[in-house]
């Protein structure tokens, strides 16, 4: 049972920043947080992932840096910025205005 | 299994040219779908089934690796544009050079007036100059070779890129200061008429040269 993706699919971005704002986090922990959180409702595709990784650091809005852990392939970590932080609070202020907005249309 | 999980990642990127990037994508890819391939065993799947749902989940990078792509190509059709670019500059200059001769030609049979005559002699050495002047723009203008990421392929071409620009920089220096000293043989030695003595100006260019060369390597 998978919730309306599209609606979402515009939101990956700040999905991220969201999780970045506690701490630096990596892509497999990052996607097992939004599963459990949604009860596994919702999961990207990692090449989604990637995508917007990519795009969010293109954007200097999080830097990457590799983990040290001995395994056989290292993580990669991702930090949000500061310029990250301030476009998360305004994203999200937006997100709760469109919120109300659209809550008040679709009443009957 | 965890074997196959990287031989399957390996698989997805056989046709990306290994740049750092495409490199760091991997290994990215590489270590996310082992956490989850642990995840999932740990939590009471199979192994076949944990490896199904892990290669599953990874999705089209289609769109990642053909970025990773453009990129390079991208870069060659820059160099090509600007090579044609300065295969005009040396033709036009090259021309220039021919052509130069035609003013003094001309001015030269108008009889009886010396200003007229010297006009032809100084366009000449204009058209020179400004010949000279677009070759060597057009070899320091070209384009160094840009690092596309740093692999030590990549850093070992920029070097040599760098090296062979700074060479080209003499070279023309060089063609600009030998056509400088030929003319000047020939205006001081018709003018005050000293061949006999003027000819050490080749040493004294010779030197000159062996000097700018010294200076400038490295």
């Amino acid at each position: 049972m998978l919730i309306a993706s599209d609606f979402i699919r515009g939101s990956t971005e700040i999905i991220i920043l969201a999780h970045l704002m506690k701490e630096d986090s990596y892509g497999y922990k990052i996607n097992k947080s939004i599963s459990d959180k949604t009860n596994g409702q919702y999961e990207l595709k990692e090449a989604t992932l990637y995508t917007v990784f990519k795009r969010l650091e293109d954007m200097e809005m999080i830097v990457s840096y590799w983990g040290d852990e001995n395994k056989a392939a290292r993580r990669r970590y991702y930090k949000i910025t500061d310029l990250g932080k301030k476009f998360y609070e305004e994203s999200k202020k937006e997100w709760e205005d469109a919120q109300n907005v659209i809550a008040q249309l679709i009443e009957i | 299994m965890e074997e196959k999980l990287k031989s399957y990642v390996e698989n997805l990127f056989n046709d990306v040219p290994k740049t750092k990037k495409a490199v760091d994508l991997k290994e990215e890819i590489t270590s996310n779908l082992l956490d989850k391939f642990n995840d999932l065993k740990s939590s009471g799947k199979t192994e076949d089934e944990s490896y199904k749902i892990a290669i599953a989940s990874i999705g089209d990078i289609g769109e990642l690796t053909a970025n990773l792509k453009d990129k390079v190509s991208l870069n060659y059709e820059g160099i090509e544009k600007s090579r044609k670019k300065s295969a005009l500059l040396i033709s036009i200059a090259v021309g220039l050079y021919i052509f130069s001769i035609i003013p003094v030609i001309g001015f030269g049979m108008i009889e009886g007036n010396d200003f007229l005559n010297s006009l032809g002699i100084i366009f000449m050495f204009a058209f020179c100059g400004i010949a000279t002047m677009l070759i060597v723009y057009s070899y320091i203008a070209r384009p160094k070779y840009e690092k596309i990421d740093d692999t030590m392929v990549e850093e070992f071409k920029e070097w040599k890129s760098s090296k062979e620009k700074k060479n080209l920089k003499v070279k023309g220096i060089q063609s600009a200061m030998w056509c400088l000293i030929v003319s000047f043989y020939f205006i001081y030695s018709f003018t005050v008429g000293n061949w006999h003595i003027s000819w050490v100006i080749f040493l004294i260019g010779a030197a000159i040269e062996e000097i700018i060369k010294t200076v400038l390597k490295d």
